[in-house]
């Protein structure tokens, strides 16, 4: 048993349920593409596997590790890079970076080697010195990416990473996470650009209010449902029909 | 400065190591921190800090050298109670004020929690580093508003009246700090984010006039200390004053004097702070936390309060008759909305309206001498022009206010927009200020002038209204120009302009003189009126002529 994330039975209601009964698991090396409609329950998903949420039902582990019982031990091991992250951004990147790197107590000369020469890999170089309120989406983006891997973590967390990177980024990111995958690491994709998610994942996970409905690889996903592409048959499970009649009607308000 | 501090924090580094906190994190926690809040836009300095670190420092340097001015008192006053009375207030309103203002987006901030909780970082080690900023914060806050004082003390009444003065300070401040968190929690509790924003925004703008106005008027206050009493008397309400416990506990200290009242004071010097930071943490905290909780669950969705739609509807047709449909009520539209809605543009804009208001009063009082009626000084002078033509400067700062903002970018609406003439949006914007800031200013500024000088002032004021539009106009027209809401912040240096400011204040003065002359010969008003009002017309109409071109050749 080789097992990276074991989920058994999670739930979690705010003021009304978000999660209900949840059950997975995610072997080391595997690349998961999680997704689901807005308010589906993703996020809360990966905040319980991250140790941010500690009030939920049913039992994780991460690495072998109860998140509820040693969150501290899961953050040490893992990287997580949210969705719409803030930063700091009176900081400048190096200033940013070496502040996450003392608080994972990582070696001050190592982390001014490493994210200098991180920062470089990504074209920043030249702006390694300014502040951050003046980047734009995809620099934001790229330092954050950087600031969930600094530590080297064997499992990653990825809320939409792709947000606002360009056509290039995306590709070397796309190339870093098979490239860790190869190196052993276990890999968490959450996103809503579908194309990505069928090319990358090992195995595409759906969730829909709070149930996941679909498990496995995109090819056997497809066997069941014959839909094509990823994209329809996300639509088609998420029970979101109406797509045409709608798009009817916003071209008939538009005419008016 | 960052460094002084974080040595001072490293000589603990056992203390906090033996209560079980990572020390390493702590450290590095605190160090962003300190370095954020240096490099953070203070109120005071406003935006002429955005590049530099020198804020925050600074403005500790302006709080050091104010609390050198106050501590003056210790000698101006013969009265001990009185001058540490008027000490403690000084203080304990300064320190309440700067945590609402400066320190409240620190406590609000949310990006914390996203950065900092994904880390592995102990939840009380997050909370420790969290306390250790704002005790570092407020500690230095303190030492730069009371040093001039405590100096002056130790000084004048020596060493065990300045160790008992200080601890008395230390009860203060933690009252203080007591009271502001408890005013948050209470807010918190009781209305939504959004307002406690608004509330905060209000409190900036009271607070910035209260301090431009404190500029002028605290030399004169301490000119007239003289005649203050020698000798402080208790009352009933003086119970009520926390700066007035301290200040009688010091005195009952210094002079070994414990009667019923001083006992009293002493008393509540210690009770009161105590008691309320027990208070405060045991029933308003919990519920933060909770309440916190939720917001961000919910943050998602929070609806804009919608105003009243009774109060909307009449509004609108108002506003629908005096600005014609298309570009024009488009950018009526938005910068009405601006006005009204946007907490940084009123931040600027208030407090300059308000200072001008100080400025004003200080000035015509000045005008009319020192003399035991004032009032009727005031109405042998002509005061009322000088009003009418100071109350241009308004406009003008709103107009140039008005061009800024953090969304600068969504401008791009406007020249993707098939719009010919560019002008009407900027004589809709033009309309917007005069309805929603002017117009009620000029209103105000009339009824008191009318009730001062009587009616035979009427004519002149609505003159001086023409006079304010045509010099605003002439103001517009020869300025850069630019669409409201349109340019960064960063553009304020070069949106601005020394020679233009100078060429406005030739106007001004060159109305005010005009008008200044037609009191002289009667009935002059209304045979220039005319004249006046053909120019506006003209005015008006070049000015929302202005084309794509010239609106380019300035950005």
């Amino acid at each position: 048993m080789n097992s990276a994330i074991v989920v058994d039975s999670l739930s979690k209601s705010y003021s009304s349920p978000v999660l209900k009964n949840i059950n997975f698991s995610v072997n080391t090396g595997e690349i998961i593409g999680y997704i689901g409609p807005n308010g589906a329950g993703k996020s809360t998903t990966i905040k319980i596997l991250t140790g941010l949420i500690d009030d939920f039902e049913g039992n994780a582990t991460v690495l072998g590790i109860d998140v509820r019982k040693e969150p501290l031990e899961v953050k040490r091991r893992i990287g997580y890079i949210p969705e719409n992250a803030s930063l700091y951004d009176t900081l400048t990147p190096l200033e940013y970076l070496d502040f996450v790197g003392h608080l994972h107590n990582l070696d001050t000369q190592l982390i001014q080697k490493k994210s200098k020469d991180l920062l470089a890999v990504f074209g920043l170089a030249a702006s390694k010195d300014d502040r951050m309120t003046t980047f734009s989406k995809g620099m934001r983006q790229k330092v954050l990416l950087i600031a969930g891997m600094l530590h080297n973590p064997s499992i990653l967390f990825l809320d939409e990473p792709l947000s606002g990177l360009d056509a290039n980024a995306v590709i070397l990111v796309k190339e870093i996470l098979s490239q860790l995958k190869q190196a052993g690491k276990t890999i968490f994709y959450s996103s809503h650009i579908m194309d990505v998610v069928e090319k990358i994942s090992d195995r595409i996970m759906i969730i829909n209010k709070g149930e996941l409905i679909a498990n496995g690889s995109f090819t056997e996903l497809n066997a069941q449902a014959q839909s094509g592409s990823l994209e329809q048959l996300f639509t088609e499970l998420t029970g979101n029909r109406e797509h045409q009649s709608v798009a009817g009607q916003f071209i008939d308000i538009m005419n008016q | 400065m960052e460094k002084i501090l974080l040595f001072v924090l490293d000589l603990f580094s056992g203390l906090y190591r033996s209560a079980g906190i990572d020390y390493k994190q702590l450290r590095s926690i605190v160090q962003v921190k300190l370095k954020m809040d240096g490099r953070r836009q203070t109120l005071m300095m406003g935006q002429q800090s955005s590049n530099g670190n020198r804020g925050y420092f600074f403005s500790l340097f302006i709080y050091l050298v104010f609390g050198l001015l106050v501590s003056m008192l210790i000698y101006a006053l013969p009265s001990m109670m009185y001058a540490l009375t008027f000490i403690y207030s000084y203080i304990m309103v300064m320190v309440i004020m700067i945590l609402i203002t400066d320190f409240s987006s620190v406590l609000l901030d949310t990006s914390d929690n996203s950065i900092l909780l994904p880390r592995p970082v102990s939840s009380r080690t997050l909370l420790v580093a969290r306390i250790t900023h704002i005790v570092l914060y407020v500690g230095l806050l303190v030492v730069a508003l009371s040093l001039g004082s405590l100096i002056a003390v130790a000084i004048k009444f020596g060493i065990t009246t300045f160790i008992i003065f200080s601890l008395c300070l230390l009860l203060g401040v933690l009252f203080s700090v007591t009271l502001t968190n408890g005013l948050y929690l209470m807010i918190m509790r009781y209305t939504t984010e959004e307002r406690l924003k608004n509330t905060i925004n209000y409190l900036q703008i009271g607070m910035t006039i209260v301090f431009m106005g404190g500029y002028q008027l605290l030399p004169r206050m301490l000119g007239s200390m003289e005649e203050v009493e020698m000798v402080f008397t208790f009352h009933w309400w003086t119970y009520l004053i926390p700066s007035v416990w301290l200040s009688a506990s010091v005195e009952a200290i210094h002079l070994n004097l414990f009667d019923l009242q001083h006992s009293m004071m002493i008393l509540l010097s210690v009770v009161i702070p105590i008691s309320s930071l027990y208070l405060v943490s045991r029933y308003l905290a919990p519920a933060f936390a909770s309440k916190l909780q939720v917001m961000a669950a919910e943050n998602k969705t929070t609806p804009q309060q919608q105003e009243k739609a009774s109060q909307k509807g009449w509004f609108e047709n108002l506003t629908a008759s005096i600005v014609n449909p298309g570009a024009e009520r488009s950018g009526f539209i938005l910068t009405q909305k601006a006005i009204a809605r946007d907490r940084k543009l009123k931040l600027k804009i208030y407090p300059a309206i308000g200072y001008l208001v100080v400025i004003l009063v200080l000035l015509t009082v000045r005008y009319t001498g020192k003399s035991g009626d004032a009032l009727e000084g005031l109405r042998s002078s002509q005061a009322y022009l000088f009003i009418i033509y100071f109350s241009t400067i308004i406009l003008h700062t709103v107009i140039f206010e008005i061009s800024f903002s953090d969304d600068f970018k969504a401008g791009w609406v406007f020249f993707s927009s098939p719009i010919r003439e560019p002008g009407r949006i900027l004589t809709g914007s033009l309309k917007a200020i005069l309805t929603s800031l002017f117009l009620p200013f000029y209103g105000v500024v009339s009824i008191i002038i009318v009730s001062i000088w009587g009616m035979s002032t009427l004519d002149d004021v609505i003159f001086g209204f023409v006079n304010n539009l045509v010099i605003i106009l002439s103001i517009v027209i020869i300025n850069k120009k630019h669409l409201p809401l349109s340019l960064p912040d960063g553009a304020r240096a070069s949106a601005s302009n020394f020679g233009r400011g100078i060429l406005m204040m030739l106007v001004l003065g060159f109305f005010g003189f005009l008008h200044y002359g037609t009191t002289q010969l009667s009935g002059a008003t209304w045979i220039l009126s005319p004249f006046l009002a053909i120019l506006l017309y003209f005015m008006y109409k070049s000015y929302s002529k202005l084309s794509w071109e010239e609106l380019r050749k300035v950005t």
